[in-house]
């Protein structure tokens, strides 16, 4: 079959989120907002999931995930790497998750938990290879230390980076359920519109 | 000496990643010799102040923290990495945002055999406008009907919803869009037909009489004894112009409504219309009445069977039928290079209508190498 849906639902959808991290993760990564981060892989999550509720098709979540990042990277005119290779894992991790689980609700959370996991675990290894190991073993070190003076428990480095990653993938497997939901009105919305 | 600045831009990127203490200044090295063959003015613009305090911040900060932790002569040693490392990607950032365009990458992705994604990618740029409109005015009907400058939080998911919708029509509309142009890069490849019969082609502008056409010739058929089976699709006109098709059986003269005409906004596939899974259902059966030695009628395929929907699952079934005498199909013109590649058939006879005075004479002519003749 001949059939060009698929590739023009990756190319609009990725458009959007492509847009959506243009404009509005802009401005909160300008303007300070906590969890910028969280709020922006929920919109591609979101994103990535109507597009494969709607054309379930293998790869399109990648292709999707290429296009986003593409706008991104040059939509502002000056190439940044970091936000591009978030999207481009954010939308593989979906995409594995919906290719295992041939596109169910189950994926839909479970690649949202590994979509919102990703972004702490992508800091982590941004840092290791901007400033080198040895300033993230120093920055850990500085984090015991500060805890120790404020009497807080102690932990590793590892382990909080751990805990982080399972709070943002707890959150992420909801925005995962709530997209697939949002997702399935959609569907139901444009059948009915029909 | 393009190639030998692109060639050096990749080489900085990758030693960037390289784990080494002289990784920092030949990543450095390469992305100034990169810049110089390239883009020399990429220097000014990459290393404007502010960036460069905020790489002297980081670079500071690494000294001291490793300095405090490890040893001050490590201390430096991370600080200085961290300032090479900065400015070169800070050089090849602005380097790649001069010399990396829309064509570039649509080129680029040609060139990796992936033109495809750069298509998407094209159209993806050129939905942006179109698609922060619709953003903007999602927005503002939310607010007029809140009664509200500012929509609560609540609201949110029902704006989400709206705008994913709009989004989904969108890239119907250029499927369809491409489909009609007869643009086919963006489809997938289909697999030929394992039996081609007769195909001819009925075309000619809208209106001229495709229709009646293929109904007298359907009726011409049958006085000749001759197995026909499909359908045609009759325009129902109301006081606004067309208001839906109707689908008819050539082989019992039954009838179905198709599609039924809701508005531009509401219609479905791209068109103005509703499509009725009965319809498609009757038209289905019409076509299953193929069989060996029968002509098949299909009129028309248009842009949704283009895509691979509407009545073509139906169609590449009886299509498949063995021993079928010919298949006469209106399509028009401008879909006619994306129907034939969609079947994958070898040769066609294409007959354009307008012109013709006795266009049922003339396509029974065409048809007249797999007829018996006529008594």
């Amino acid at each position: 079959m001949r059939d060009a849906r698929a590739w023009t639902h990756a190319a609009l959808f990725g458009s959007l989120w492509g847009a959506a991290e243009a404009s509005l993760g802009t401005v909160l990564k300008a303007t300070n907002v906590p969890l910028s981060g969280l709020v922006m892989a929920s919109v591609g999550v979101l994103c990535l999931l109507t597009v494969r509720r709607l054309q379930p098709t293998v790869g399109i979540s990648l292709v999707t995930g290429v296009v986003a990042a593409f706008l991104k990277v040059f939509s502002l005119g000056g190439l940044v790497l970091g936000p591009a290779v978030g999207i481009l894992a954010e939308a593989a991790l979906v995409e594995l998750a919906m290719t295992a689980t041939a596109s169910s609700a189950l994926g839909a959370v479970v690649g949202g938990a590994l979509a919102l996991a990703e972004a702490p675990l992508q800091m982590a290894v941004t840092a290791v290879v901007i400033t080198g190991p040895e300033a993230v073993v120093a920055l850990g070190k500085a984090a015991r230390a500060l805890a120790g003076w404020v009497a807080l428990p102690t932990a590793s480095p590892l382990a909080v980076l751990s805990a982080v990653a399972a709070v943002s993938g707890l959150a992420g497997a909801a925005v995962g359920g709530l997209s697939w939901r949002l997702a399935g009105r959609v569907t139901r919305r444009l059948r009915g519109s029909t | 000496m393009r190639r030998l600045g692109t060639l050096l831009a990749v080489a900085a990127i990758a030693l960037a990643f390289v784990p080494h203490a002289l990784a920092p200044p030949a990543t450095l090295l390469a992305a100034l010799a990169a810049s110089l063959l390239l883009e020399p003015a990429a220097l000014k613009r990459a290393w404007r102040l502010p960036a460069l305090l905020l790489v002297l911040a980081a670079a500071a900060l690494t000294t001291a923290l490793v300095g405090w932790a490890a040893a001050p002569s490590r201390g430096l040693a991370a600080g200085a990495a961290v300032l090479l490392r900065f400015l070169a990607l800070l050089l090849l950032a602005a380097l790649a945002s001069r010399q990396v365009d829309a064509d570039a990458i649509a080129r680029g992705a040609r060139r990796l055999g992936m033109t495809r994604l750069g298509l998407a990618t094209g159209l993806a740029l050129n939905a942006l406008p179109h698609l922060g409109e619709a953003a903007r005015d999602a927005w503002t009907a939310l607010a007029v009907r809140r009664r509200r400058p500012l929509p609560r939080l609540a609201d949110l998911p029902r704006l989400a919803e709206v705008l994913l919708a709009h989004t989904a029509r969108v890239a119907e509309e250029a499927a369809a869009a491409a489909a009609l142009r007869g643009h086919d890069a963006l489809a997938r490849p289909s697999a030929p037909l394992p039996h081609v019969p007769l195909l001819v082609v009925v075309t000619g502008r809208p209106g001229v009489g495709k229709t009646p056409a293929m109904r007298g010739v359907a009726a011409a058929l049958r006085e000749r004894g001759v197995s026909v089976a499909g359908f045609v699709q009759i325009p129902v006109w109301g006081e606004q112009g067309k208001g839906g098709y109707t689908v008819r059986d050539v082989a019992t003269a039954q009838e179905r409504t198709l599609a039924v005409k809701v508005g531009e906004r509401r219609g479905e596939h791209g068109t103005p219309f509703r499509f009725e899974p009965a319809g498609f259902a009757f038209a289905r059966a019409a076509l299953e009445r193929a069989r060996a030695g029968s002509v098949l009628i299909l009129d028309e395929l248009g842009p949704v069977e283009l895509r691979g929907g509407g009545h073509m699952p139906a169609v590449r079934r009886a299509l498949a039928r063995p021993g079928l005498a010919a298949v006469l199909a209106t399509v028009r013109p401008a879909l006619i290079p994306s129907f034939l590649s969609q079947l994958a058939v070898p040769s066609a006879v294409v007959v354009d209508i307008e012109e013709l005075a006795e266009p049922v004479a003339a396509l029974l002519a065409a048809l007249a190498p797999v007829l018996p003749p006529a008594g």
